[in-house]
């Protein structure tokens, strides 16, 4: 009796547990589906089981898609600009983040105050006086106006600074008496002994910004430097509408992502982690 | 090899400790300093001082004459072993050596040199391409050594660099970082809390205690002649038996009286305490140690209870309550209730709650102003 109802008890546990997964995985699953389909299909099978097992498996909206767009320019604008945006955000927030923790300056303590309260402030409250500013610098339609306001970051900055604080004083302070003056002893010393806070401002860095969609919208005008997010939502307006062509847009779109994380799996978990863990 | 001359150097924190208090002290060429005291009394400041680590409030810092208070630590040709060893763990065995070589700006021919023979003199050769985190204590600890030798610096500062590691490991240790002193003849300041490591090692010893420098004299100066009531309460162990007594002249000499004894001071005692001879009728604090007192069945100077007895094997630490209440070394005006005078015997079988008849080795005894704890 007392093994039946435990039994029960993991049956509807395991079912609602699935249930929330399939719903969470459902839009993914659809798009992946709906891009290997033909094009007539897709509409008419969306909501059936045939709408995530396909009966026919073709490529040619992958081949569309290539052919009415400049994915690969598009691909290479992306790449470029958040391949720069880790970079540099790289350099400069990790030496904020050293600044803060290892430094004492007059002023520190504002200036640590302030990266904690840009924290809380969501990018759309100062996107329209940004958008201003890169105006009247005359930065629009460039890669600069989509790399250089996401270089420095409150977050990665923070993330940092907690980083450095955990790392043991001697370990400077012997580079220091072994000769070592103070960018040595940031290079060969401390950056060495916080890889995993690089790895994971990488991780999350180009985790957040391969989606970013209304800077880039806003500040793009033409395909020359237009990213994969704004490329997709134009070509959604873009006659004639085959869902086909844009969910395999979209597969196309995540592929570079999934294959990174193939590779960094471990750091993707890490830097997860130490979003929730230091954050 | 560097002779470092401190005057009146101090250290004030910004929250207004006084790290060190207008220290005066040299420390010859070739030297093997080492700097006791309590935890909180200045000797890590001073070690920071000397590395260049951390700057003076005030006062002077030369070595070989020249004024270094502004020079930061690359310029001043030292090399420091940290307590936790500060090992680079992301470099090897090898890469840790190599490094202080490399900020030197040593050709690669050079640097392998060096570190090749180093490690062959502490016995590292084997664990050359290892990581920190792969050794143990002690060979981290060689490691240490090692790359703050390899650099042949004109002056070592180690700072407890035996504290992390086991009674065992630290006592092997410590034959070994004297004899490698004595070899290369580098100038050494060696900070400890450990007394026996003070006694053992030292060509001669600085007792610190709250930012001040108490007393430097060689080992047994220190031992036999304690400068105040805490360097007699610091060294030793157990520490020397402090007790408030009284001076008394009669028969032509001089006595001290402790409670109910009265204890001859002979000739041995005047020669050291060369201020008494006027002093008759003052109150003072006597000093003895554990093995000035000695078992006597006949006309003994005190009969006290044990409290306590601790077997060592060889001897035996009898733990007493004393005939008056024993002074605080620190604040020498001040009676601790708590305390039990320390006598050290071999052979004897004592046991708690036994009473036993003491006499005292008047030779031995000590004298101290009750006021400050200075000797007089």
């Amino acid at each position: 009796m007392r093994g039946a109802a435990r039994s029960l008890r993991i049956a509807v546990r395991y079912t609602l547990l699935l249930a929330a997964a399939a719903l969470m995985l459902a839009p993914v699953a659809i798009m992946v589906a709906g891009a290997f389909k033909p094009d007539a299909l897709v509409l008419p099978e969306a909501g059936t089981l045939r709408g995530l097992f396909p009966e026919r498996v073709t490529a040619s909206n992958f081949a569309d898609v290539l052919a009415r767009t400049r994915f690969g320019l598009f691909l290479s604008n992306s790449l470029l600009v958040n391949t720069a945006i880790v970079a540099l955000g790289l350099v400069v927030n990790s030496l904020a983040g050293y600044a803060l923790a290892r430094l004492r300056w007059r002023g520190r303590g504002v200036i640590l105050a302030g990266v904690l309260a840009l924290l809380v402030i969501p990018f759309e409250a100062i996107a329209v006086p940004l958008f201003w500013q890169v105006t009247l610098l005359g930065w629009r339609d460039t890669y600069l106006v989509q790399i250089l306001p996401f270089t420095a970051n409150a977050f990665a900055i923070y993330l940092f600074y907690t980083f450095f604080l955990e790392l043991p004083r001697e370990l400077e302070e012997a580079a220091r008496v072994d000769g070592a003056g103070p960018w040595r002893t940031y290079l060969a010393v401390v950056v060495p002994n916080v890889r995993p806070a690089f790895a994971s401002v990488a991780v999350l860095t180009f985790l957040t910004q391969w989606g970013a969609f209304l800077w880039p919208l806003m500040v793009t005008s033409g395909p020359a430097v237009r990213p994969l997010p704004v490329a997709i939502a134009t070509f959604f307006t873009q006659p004639p509408l085959q869902w086909g062509d844009i969910l395999a847009f979209g597969v196309m779109m995540v592929a570079p992502i999934l294959v990174l994380f193939l590779l960094f799996q471990g750091w993707f978990v890490r830097g997860v982690a130490a979003s929730g863990i230091k954050g | 090899m560097a002779r470092v001359e401190l005057e009146g150097l101090t250290r004030i924190f910004p929250d207004g400790t006084v790290g060190l208090d207008a220290v005066d002290l040299t420390v010859e060429e070739g030297e093997l300093l080492v700097c006791v005291g309590p935890s909180g009394c200045g000797k890590s400041t001073l070690l920071r001082l000397l590395a260049g680590l951390d700057a003076p409030t005030s006062g002077t810092l030369r070595f070989d004459g020249r004024v270094v208070n502004e020079w930061p630590p690359r310029r001043r040709n030292v090399a420091l072993v940290f307590q936790n060893y500060a090992l680079y763990p992301h470099m090897t065995v090898r890469g840790n050596l190599a490094f202080p070589l490399k900020m030197g700006g040593a050709g690669r021919a050079e640097i392998a040199r060096r570190v090749a023979a180093t490690a062959a003199l502490l016995d590292l050769t084997p664990l050359l391409e290892q990581r920190p985190a792969q050794l143990s204590g002690g060979q981290r600890q060689r490691v240490a050594m090692g790359r703050a030798l390899v650099r042949e610096p004109a002056l070592f500062l180690m700072d407890e660099p035996l504290s992390n590691l086991d009674a065992r490991l630290r006592v092997q240790l410590r034959g070994e970082i004297a004899a490698l002193q004595r070899r290369t003849g580098t100038t050494t300041v060696y900070v400890t809390h450990d007394q026996v490591e003070a006694m053992t090692l030292g060509d001669r010893v600085a007792v610190l205690a709250a930012g001040r420098l108490r007393q430097v004299a060689p080992p047994r100066e220190i031992y036999d002649r304690p400068a105040d009531t805490f360097v007699a309460g610091f060294i030793g162990s157990p520490s020397m038996n402090l007790l408030p007594a009284r001076l008394e002249s009669g028969n032509g000499n001089l006595a001290v009286r402790i409670g109910r004894a009265r204890l001859p001071l002979p000739e041995a005692v005047m020669r050291r305490h060369h201020s008494l001879r006027e002093q008759s009728g003052r109150e003072v604090i006597a000093g003895l140690r554990p093995e000035s007192l000695r078992p006597a069945r006949e006309r003994p100077d005190f009969r006290l209870e044990v409290a306590a007895v601790e077997t060592l094997g060889h001897e035996q630490l009898v733990y007493c309550r004393p005939p008056v209440a024993m002074r605080d070394p620190v604040r020498p005006g001040q009676a601790l209730t708590e305390a039990y005078l320390a006598v050290r015997m071999t052979g004897a079988a004592v046991e708690s709650e036994q009473w036993i008849g003491l006499e005292v080795d008047s030779t031995a005894i000590h004298c101290f102003d009750p006021e400050g704890g200075r000797r007089l």
